[in-house]
């Protein structure tokens, strides 16, 4: 589609103040998403090592997990007051496993992860340790 | 499968441990596994090898799965998996393996370039390699997507509809999304894809193992090269892996069609291929052996035959012989064979045959044995019959020096048809474990030199097996670990979880000492089994190890190096030079009174098979007087007769001491000669047919189920056999009922009369040599080491003990090994028995020696490619003591100090003179180092550079001491009556714990005092309270009781031990350098006499 200069400037402007939306639809804002996750040079918070600076979004928060009437739904303490929020799951998007540094104490990780899309429209990774006890290790959007 | 059951699912991409380093399960753990999971079919796809595939085919028949053969195949850009679907398939992947195995530059990391891969297409499968490390999803995921297309097209090009686009999920962070990405691409370039489990182990736990396996075959710390943080690469069962790939359906199929195509297809059991002999033309093998037979028989036999055996026998029994062996098909492998030894005497090396074949009288007519068969009572169905199965195996012992040049020259003659050395596999001990796995944690050198120390060395330690952690809990518990850091549990958890579970894996392959395989004439020995280099310039070997050869009918010939071959020719050289006639060790009077009699005596070091303290005492007690005796005497010292007690009644029958009846008046032909004892395989063949009317054919087959198939449900079906045939024969089913049992009890420690027939003649050789050419035959013994029981220190000190002297070495007289001089009376220390100093060194000397004598360190040093470390051994080991007197040696390792590191060039004329600056530190050494060395220092040295206690034995100094603490010579302690309490006191040479009758661990400590040896044994209760000593130190002072009974002969039971260091305090007692070894938890040092 081709439009003119003119007519683009006769296009109404937009109202002050008003937030043009990122995503128009659901459905794009996942194909968004989708090209994100597949790109090479994109690292998952929980991929990464340590906890400041580039790694701002990887956690390990512990979480509950609660099923009411069939609908998985998440319930963990953020923020400063640790207010406690709930969301619900409404996709899981991934599964993996992650043994990393069995041989080093300090730095040995051996647990399940999932990748989970909330009711907010919200990615999270959920991590469950050997002990059965889900964290929340980050928050890709 | 798919489809069938939700549990079915076919793993195409299986490596067990024969990836040496990326696998950990042995195949048939997995197969089992697999059949446990309700799996139809799997796959083994080895990297770069088909090592395990023999025992995975068997093991898969016996499972009842169908068994899918391939391969991972390293190229340059990553790993293909090639599966075969059809026998064609087969020996196309040998020939692939051989070819690029053979042609890479690294043989222990070979790369297969592509285009090998499609030329050898035909009747493969061929995968595209698994995510991420495979082939295609490497240049997917590095963004070289052209390059993808390339490779895509050139298979697709030559496999076609062969051609499958592997996906696998490893689990990881980055796992499903590259997947995702190798997927998208072969759907674009619309090739099918397959689902795949990329399995290297067997539960998700044991991916520990696996990197520390990856780690350590890239000699690295953890993590190892292309590490991925996962526990994924396990068995996944049918379930788990339908869930990861219910995105992809079409892949889950393509695996029920390739299983299709492929299981089952692979049969490798059933035939034999024997090997195609090079004939002349117009002749046929069978021919040629008939002629080679009657001239050999005419040769053997001569105007002989019509006495024993007669002609009539004689010509029936060749008859009888060549018709099996020509109905087998097995005429070439005796040409073979007999090619191998005829290569041997036209080069004049030594070579006698051992094993079964000397069963056969064609063997002893070609000359492949000695002894006789009739005369021995040898049985030509023990070694071969219609009815076996597998092929024959003809044993060939060569001197060891000179064995190469038969070998390569059998591989000339036979390289056309292929030819290679079988394999071997070597697993990990518990030690091993120990040093892999603190190295993969990254421990320092040194450290895993201390951790790995005192652990016992063998996973199987006879009847015990070291496994899991009780296995640690029972080693730590070993009094040779006492103090041992290892026993702090906590701090090497890990360490010793890894070491357990590593034990007794597969850790990587050999080359068997000398068994070959070769070709046959219509398949290239690359088509039948895939061939590899094997570290030896022009030999190469194939993946299969003995048992596998047999397992899928390649008949391998046995082509032996013994030292003892080398000895006795040696002896036999130096001798006639000596006494200017010819000794031919091989030509030697029979039956020599004074040989038998030197046997008697039990004072046996250095004699073939009958050295060991076991045999040494049997001797004693036997008493043998002909070759019969060291037959039977060979035979009985054995695991098997020892526990079954059979030594104590033959050696009481022998003597006379007891009578024995024979429970069936059948037997009794048979059992004489063995005094009513079943000590041979032949005679239990020969049981079988006076008994039930088995033919000798019948009854080998018995014994070999007996031996091999010991299942309560077919040892049932033999024994009702049996019985049914024996009561047609008209023996009371009592009595068959009782000949059974004895037989079926005999089947665990028979003992081949051929075998032990042929060891005997070569043991009476070495006795009759040692007893009329002691020095000769000493020297020879010294200059073949490493072989034999003892070490050489000890061997020396057994020359000096029966009279000969010991002459120090001389950097003027010695020769490059032990010479015999004072009209052979007396030996000298030879060049390579120098610690450090190299073959060119000492051709060097003996070069530099025959223009002018050396005068001095310096001179030698200049004249000579002696380097200056080994110059300084050759001093320290008194090679130049003639230069300076006795007493100087130290002035002499001043000068050699002062000597310059690196040698003078060619044109330089004088070596450089030191700096000035040195001289106050020359003028300081030389005011304190010049004082005569103490003899017990001077021994010292010597025996750190030689091994050897040259002057004197190291207790000599000591002898007043040990006397007031009521030490008896070792001589004296047998004479001593029984009951009597006595102390010994000796230096080290062997501690074992073989097999005895009651199954409770015993120990025997073998030490050596000025006057002899003396065997001590020592109970578990005392080891447990001492045994550390005898792990930390070397010369003790015993405390025992005397035994002496008609029945056990002499023992020494011991009740305490004590380190003679500490009991002779403010003195150095030298002892010897001990380590493990196989068959015993400590022997004394014998590092290999070879310069260098």
């Amino acid at each position: 589609m081709e439009a003119s200069v003119s007519e683009i400037h006769s296009y109404p402007l937009r109202p002050e103040g008003f937030e043009e939306p990122l995503f128009s639809t659901r459905e794009s804002r996942l194909t968004v998403l989708d090209h994100l996750l597949r790109s090479p040079w994109l690292s998952r918070a929980s991929e990464m090592e340590g906890r400041g600076g580039q790694a701002a979004h990887a956690r390990r928060e512990p979480v509950e997990l609660e099923n009411r009437h069939g609908r998985v739904r998440i319930v963990w303490a953020s923020g400063r007051r640790r207010c406690r929020k709930r969301r619900h799951v409404v996709e899981v998007l991934g599964r993996w496993r992650e043994v990393r540094a069995w041989w080093d104490e300090e730095r040995a990780k051996d647990r399940s992860l999932a990748r989970l899309l909330l009711s907010d429209d919200s990615v999270v990774d959920l991590a469950r340790e050997n002990d059965g006890e889900w964290f929340l290790v980050g928050v890709t959007d | 499968m798919n489809g069938e059951s939700p549990d079915d699912f076919v793993h195409l991409h299986v490596r067990s441990g024969f990836s040496f380093g990326f696998g950990v399960a042995r195949p048939e753990e997995l197969v089992e596994a697999a059949a446990r999971m309700g799996m139809s079919s799997l796959a083994l796809t080895d990297r770069d090898g088909l090592y395990g595939i023999p025992r995975f085919l068997e093991a898969a028949c016996k499972a009842d799965i169908l068994p899918i053969v391939g391969a991972q195949v390293s190229t340059a850009g990553g790993h293909v998996v090639l599966l075969a679907e059809s026998m064609q398939g087969y020996r196309s992947l040998c020939r692939l393996i051989t070819d690029y195995r053979t042609s890479s530059e690294d043989r222990r990391r070979p790369i297969c370039p592509l285009g090998k891969i499609l030329e050898h297409k035909e009747g493969l499968i061929c995968l595209t390699g698994a995510v991420p490390f495979g082939l295609l999803p490497r240049l997917i995921l590095t963004g070289q997507r052209e390059e993808a297309t390339r490779v895509l097209i050139s298979l697709l090009e030559v496999f076609q509809d062969r051609l499958y686009v592997e996906l696998t999920d490893d689990e990881t962070a980055t796992g499903r999304r590259s997947m995702g990405k190798v997927a998208a691409f072969a759907r674009d370039a619309s090739v099918p894809v397959v689902a795949a489990g990329d399995v290297a182990y067997l539960f998700p736990s044991d991916h520990r193992l696996h990197d520390v396996l990856v780690a350590a075959a890239n000699l690295t710390a953890l993590p190892g090269p292309e590490y991925r943080p996962t526990d994924r690469l396990h068995l996944r069962s049918g379930k788990e892996i339908r869930r990861l790939f219910e995105g992809y359906p079409d892949a889950l199929e393509n695996v029920a069609d390739i299983a299709r195509r492929c299981a089952g297809a692979v049969k490798l059991s059933g035939k034999v291929h024997m090997p195609a002999a090079i004939l002349p033309s117009g002749k046929t093998a069978g021919k040629m052996l008939l002629e080679l037979t009657l001239a050999g028989a005419r040769r053997r036999y001569g105007r002989r035959a019509g006495d024993d055996p007669t002609a009539e026998e004689l010509k029936s029994r060749l008859g009888r012989e060549l018709r099996c062996i020509h109905a087998l098909g097995f005429a070439p492998y005796f040409l073979i064979a007999h090619e191998a030894k005829e290569i041997a005497k036209s080069k004049g090396i030594p070579v006698t045959g051992r094993g079964s074949a000397a069963n056969s009288l064609v063997s002893y007519c070609l000359g492949l044995s000695e002894p006789e068969p009739f005369s021995n009572r040898l049985l030509f169905e023990r070694f071969l019959h219609e009815g076996r199965k597998d092929p024959p195996d003809v044993d060939l012992d060569f001197c060891s020096v000179r064995r190469d040049e038969v070998r390569f020259e059998m591989i000339h003659r036979y390289e056309r048809r292929g030819v290679a050395e079988a394999a071997t596999v070597q697993t990990m001990s518990l030690r091993g474990a120990v040093r892999v796995a603190a190295r993969a944690l990254g421990h320092p050198p040194q450290e895993i030199d201390t951790l790995s120390r005192q652990v016992p060395t063998r996973f199987h330690d006879r009847d015990r097996i070291y496994a899991g952690l009780s296995g640690w809990e029972e080693s730590l518990a070993e009094p040779a670990m006492y103090g041992h850091p290892l026993q702090d549990t906590e701090r090497y958890r890990l360490l010793l979880e890894l070491s357990a579970g590593l034990a007794g894996r597969i850790k990587e392959g050999g080359t068997h000492s000398g068994g070959m395989v070769f070709g046959t004439a219509k398949h290239h020995l690359s088509e039948l089994v895939p061939l590899e280099p094997s570290g030896t310039e022009g030999l190469l070997r194939c993946q299969y190890d003995k048992d596998d050869l047999e397992r899928v009918g390649l008949p391998k010939l046995d082509l032996l190096g013994l030292r003892m071959h080398t000895a006795l020719h040696k002896a036999g050289e130096l001798a006639s030079r000596r006494l200017g006639r010819r000794v031919d060790p091989y030509d030697l009077p029979p039956d020599d009174k004074k040989t038998y009699a030197l046997i008697r005596t039990g004072r046996n070091a250095g004699m073939f098979q009958l050295e060991s303290p076991g045999q040494m005492h049997l001797s004693q007690r036997l008493g043998p007087r002909r070759l019969a005796d060291l037959v039977a005497q060979i035979s009985l010292f054995r695991p098997g007769p020892v526990r079954g007690d059979l030594v104590t009644p033959y050696v009481k029958r022998r003597n006379g001491r007891e009578s024995y009846e024979v429970i069936l008046p059948e037997l009794e032909e048979i059992l004489r000669p063995t005094y009513g004892v079943l000590i041979f395989q032949e005679q239990a063949l020969a049981v079988a047919n006076a008994v039930a009317g088995f033919t000798l054919a019948e009854g080998d087959l018995l014994r070999r189920a007996m031996t091999k198939d010991r299942g309560p449900g077919a040892m049932r079906e033999l024994r009702l056999e049996f019985m049914r045939r024996a009561r047609e024969n008209g023996v009371p089913a009592a009595k068959a009922e009782e000949v059974f049992s004895w037989m079926e009890g005999f089947s665990v420690y028979g003992f081949s009369a051929a075998h032990a027939a042929s060891f005997a003649e070569l043991a009476y050789a070495s006795a009759y040599m040692r007893r009329h050419y002691p020095a000769e035959f000493f020297a020879a013994v010294l200059d073949s080491q490493p072989m034999g029981f003892y070490s050489p220190r000890l061997l020396l000190n057994e020359a000096r003990r029966i009279g000969l002297s010991v002459l120090p070495p001389d950097v003027h007289l010695s020769g490059e090994g032990f010479t015999v001089e004072e009209d052979g009376s007396a030996l000298r220390v030879g060049l390579r028995y120098c610690k450090g100093l190299s073959e060119r060194a000492i051709s060097s000397i003996v070069a530099g020696r025959r223009k002018k004598p050396f005068v001095s360190v310096a001179d030698l040093y200049g004249r000579t490619g002696v380097e200056k470390d080994a110059l300084e051994n050759l001093i320290r080991g008194g090679f130049l003591d003639s230069l300076a007197g006795g007493s100087e040696r130290s002035r002499l390792l001043d000068e050699s100090a002062a000597l310059p590191k690196k040698r003078r060039r060619r044109r330089q004329e004088e070596i450089p003179i030191e700096h000035p600056a040195s001289w106050w530190a020359m003028r300081e050494r030389r005011s304190v180092g010049h004082l005569p060395l103490t003899d017990t220092a001077r021994e010292r040295m010597e025996w750190e550079v030689l091994g050897l206690n040259v002057y004197r034995h190291p207790l000599v100094p000591y002898r007043d001491a040990l006397r007031e603490l009521g030490v008896v010579p070792s001589v004296r302690i047998r004479e001593l009556p029984p009951g009597t309490y006595a102390r010994a006191a000796g230096l080290i040479e062997c501690l074992q714990s073989p097999p005895t009758k009651s199954g409770y661990r015993v120990y025997f400590l073998l030490i050596e005092d000025e006057w002899g040896l003396l065997q001590t044994t020592i109970f578990r209760s005392v080891y447990e309270r001492c045994g550390d000593i005898l792990h930390h130190e070397g010369a003790f002072l015993v405390e025992g009781r005397v035994e002496q009974t008609i029945e056990k002969g002499f023992a020494f039971l011991v009740h305490n031990i004590e380190s003679l260091r500490d009991i002779l305090f403010e003195t150095r007692v030298p002892v010897p350098r001990v380590t493990s070894s196989p068959g015993a938890f400590l022997r004394a040092g014998r590092r290999s006499r070879k310069a260098g």
